[in-house]
């Protein structure tokens, strides 16, 4: 029999001590490995885990009319998704009851909101993945209805968007933004480097299970800087209207196309810059890729007899002619060389004033005057009313016209230029030539955008330039006399006549260039200014091949229409004096 | 825990007087448990403000969540202020109520009390103006309700005649019934359907 030895109670304490030690030390050691070894990879780990970053996005500045109405603003809409593996019934509580909703039931409500059939929904939310996408770029009011559904199971990505509130009205000028974002036409464009602003970035912890943000753990890295706003010289009212005013005429004339400018003499902004057909740029997709765009800046035609008004202006403004100055006007005139030229319908020779020529818009009585003045300086008085040459709006895809060296003009364009043929020029030239005579000869630069404005209401202002003296302030005025002649007497003139008020303009019947010659078809138009005694506003109207009409007589209804509005409009009280008596025959 | 006793030492020459002199035992103890009870105190606030700032990070949460619901209720009514007060819906309702506009305008000047321009009236048959939108607008997702603006005018109008039969049935009960105090029984009885007394000597 064997009994148990008295321990060594010292040794067995060192022994246990050394286990501890041991134990201690694998711990210490563990906790240096932790805290110090590897303390910055475990932190970065852990961080990673719990941090997130978020981009802040930047709103896209407004685009606003001259009176602040907002014409383009950004909106936040939505991509709606399922998880088609989380699909199952859900109970919800109605009238303080808690009922289970069928999968079936969720589909019929979504699809009542999405404005989808429930087998569309219940196609898409079939089967087990994570993610199905529903309806995309919903607006916010199906959103709001979406979730209050309470559906776990759909999930929401929220993005910014732009739309477009007055939709048409100006759409051709504002253009339009991409599904992504990115300006995509027009004024969108032209002027991101104002609108667009620039995301900024955070960074912040928050709870591995309730997903909440970890109190002071947030770091910024970079603040989102809105963009700014664009103010532009539109008078959206006024735009509307002359739209609705084109789109009717397009209809009644079968045309191609109609634009209208409105401007303001003493300012040269343009309050209305108009076009049929136009484009809703909330739904660029509805219009054909032709019409997007803005034919007032992209658009070069010859202008035809509105061009008369320049030949005129510069023969007075040479001093080889008044507006009583006397000529005989044949239906045909016969050039040295072998070709005619001729009016536009057949009458027998007329004793005309420079006054009358513009009033019967007769080709062979310009001619004759033109010819007073020398081809180089008729060419510099073109190139003075801005032929040829981009106006400062530089609107996208804008052109210059055509107008070629004088030196390069054959015998033929020296004479067709005198009335608007030969030379090429965009609605807004046009309209600027007659702001130049409206404006005592000093031809502006065309105002389209008022300044870029910032989030503290600081405007950049578009800067106006000094204008150009085109003609002396009297033959400015001698020429509005003679165009208020066009409107008192002309035979499609006075269809252009605003009841009440005094109105100076010209017609215009362009020949369009169809292949090496010129097709059947026309550019008519009629631009006018008034009160004549004191021009204020210019009205351009050009109506593009009508199918109805071969002249003029179709673009004066549309301008007399808009030049009442625009009277109406800015409260000019009707004329109290009467025009001068000029002598159009002798 | 015993402590240490008073010592008095007392003089010959003025009255003996109690001395405190230190409890080093009681010193001893007292130090670490104010350190340790400090301690506590100081992890207890520590947790407390801790809780708050938590407590704080739902609220913030909640609050954001109360922002974005705003903020979207603000996108539905400001979509809703756009479709209706877009020139599309103002022209069409204009239109659906009969509105046309007169492009003869007639400035009174104060000063020398003239008339300028000449009054007609408006051309509801002008070929160049337009009373129907052809502007399209995609973005409009309300209208102006015709409906309930003409129902209200059917009901002001109805009101108004109703008004109106009231006032002649009291003329004619007073003419019949108190001639010789009709006077002061119309006035008081006859009202227009706006509100305002209608004349008594209808």
């Amino acid at each position: 029999m064997s009994y148990m030895q008295p321990g060594n109670p010292a040794k067995r304490l060192r022994l246990f001590m050394a286990v501890v030690m041991v134990v201690v030390l694998a711990f210490t050691w563990k906790l240096v490995e932790f805290q110090v070894v590897r303390a910055a990879e475990i932190n970065k780990i852990s961080k990673e885990k719990r941090s997130v970053t978020r981009t802040l996005p930047a709103l896209r500045g407004s685009i606003e009319d001259s009176d602040g109405n907002v014409l383009a603003r950004s909106v936040y809409r939505y991509d709606i998704n399922a998880a088609p593996i989380n699909v199952k019934p859900i109970m919800r509580s109605v009238s303080g009851a808690s009922v289970e909703i069928s999968v079936d039931q969720q589909a019929t409500e979504l699809a009542a909101i999405l404005d989808m059939t429930k087998e569309e929904v219940m196609t898409k939310i079939a089967g087990t993945s994570n993610y199905a996408n529903l309806a995309k770029n919903v607006d916010s009011s199906v959103y709001s209805k979406l979730k209050d559904l309470g559906i776990p199971w759909i999930y929401f990505d929220q993005k910014l968007a732009r739309v477009y509130p007055s939709g048409a009205v100006a759409g051709n000028l504002l253009g339009f933004v991409g599904v992504d974002g990115e300006p995509l036409a027009g004024i969108e464009r032209q002027y991101n480097s104002c609108l667009a602003g620039v995301d900024g970035q955070e960074t912040f912890e928050r709870g591995a299970t309730d997903g909440i943000r970890i109190p002071n753990s947030a770091v910024i890295a970079q603040k989102a800087r809105n963009g700014s706003d664009v103010v532009l010289t539109i008078d959206s009212d006024l735009q509307y209207y002359a739209q609705q005013v084109l789109t009717n005429t397009v209809s009644k004339l079968r045309a191609d196309w109609a634009s209208a400018v409105v401007v303001e003499v003493k300012t040269g902004n343009i309050l209305a810059a108009a076009e049929a057909p136009s484009v809703d740029p909330n739904a660029t997709g509805k219009s054909n890729a032709a019409d997007r765009g803005s034919r007032i800046f992209q658009a070069s035609i010859e202008p035809g007899s509105t061009m008369k008004t320049v030949t005129a202006a510069t023969v007075i403004d040479q001093g080889e002619a008044t507006p009583e100055s006397k000529i005989k006007a044949p239906y045909r005139f016969h050039l040295p060389w072998g070709q005619d030229i001729t009016d536009s319908h057949f009458h027998e020779t007329q004793k005309l004033t420079l006054t009358g020529v513009l009033r019967d818009s007769s080709n062979t009585g310009i001619i004759q005057f033109g010819a007073r003045v020398d081809t180089k300086t008729r060419f510099d008085y073109l190139k003075k009313f801005g032929v040829g040459e981009k106006t400062d709006v530089r609107f996208e895809g804008e052109t210059a016209g055509l107008l070629s060296n004088w030196k390069d003009w054959d015998k033929m364009t020296d004479k067709t230029s005198m009335f608007g043929q030969g030379i090429a020029v965009t609605p807004i030239q046009a309209a600027f030539f007659y702001q130049a005579i409206a404006n005592g000869g000093v031809r502006l630069q065309p105002r389209l955008i008022e300044g870029c404005r910032d989030a503290n209401g600081n405007v950049v202002a578009t800067p106006v330039k000094p204008g150009v003296q085109t003609v002396s302030a009297a033959s400015a005025r001698s020429t509005i006399d003679m165009l208020e002649k066009v409107v008192e007497e002309g035979g499609i003139g006075r269809t252009a006549d605003v009841p009440g008020y005094r109105v100076a303009g010209k017609s215009g019947t362009a020949q369009i260039k169809d292949g090496a010659g010129y097709g059947t078809r026309y550019a008519i138009s009629f631009i006018g200014m008034a009160p004549a005694e004191d021009p204020q506003y210019v009205v351009a109207v050009t109506v593009y091949k009508p199918r109805t009409v071969s002249n003029s007589i179709g673009a004066t209804p549309p301008f007399r229409s808009i030049m009442e509005q625009v009277l109406l409009n800015y409260r000019v009280p009707p004329a109290t004096t009467k025009s001068k008596k000029i002598d159009t025959e002798w | 825990m015993s402590t240490l006793g008073v010592v008095g030492v007392r003089t010959s020459s003025r009255a003996s007087r109690p001395v405190s002199v230190p409890n080093l035992k009681s010193t001893k103890v007292a130090v670490p448990l104010i350190v340790v009870l400090g301690l506590v105190g100081i992890q207890l606030v520590q947790l407390l403000i801790g809780v708050f700032i938590s407590q704080g990070a739902y609220e913030l949460a909640q609050l954001k969540a109360y922002k974005h619901e705003l903020g979207t209720t603000s996108e539905i009514l400001k979509a809703e202020v756009d479709s209706l007060s877009s020139q599309q819906n103002l022209a069409n309702a204009a239109q659906g109520l009969g509105m046309v506009a007169n492009s003869n305008p007639v400035f009174l000047n104060v000063g020398d009390q003239q008339i300028i321009g000449k009054p007609t009236a408006a051309r509801a048959n002008d070929s160049a103006k337009v009373a129907r939108n052809l502007v399209p607008n995609s973005a409009l997702v309300s209208t102006t309700d015709l409906g309930a603006i003409k129902a209200a005018q059917a009901a002001a109008k109805a009101a108004a005649k109703a008004a109106a039969a009231t006032k002649v049935e009291s003329v004619k009960t007073v003419t019949v019934k108190d001639v010789a105090n009709s006077q002061t029984t119309a006035t008081q009885v006859a009202f227009s359907g706006e509100g305002l007394l209608a004349s008594p000597t209808n």
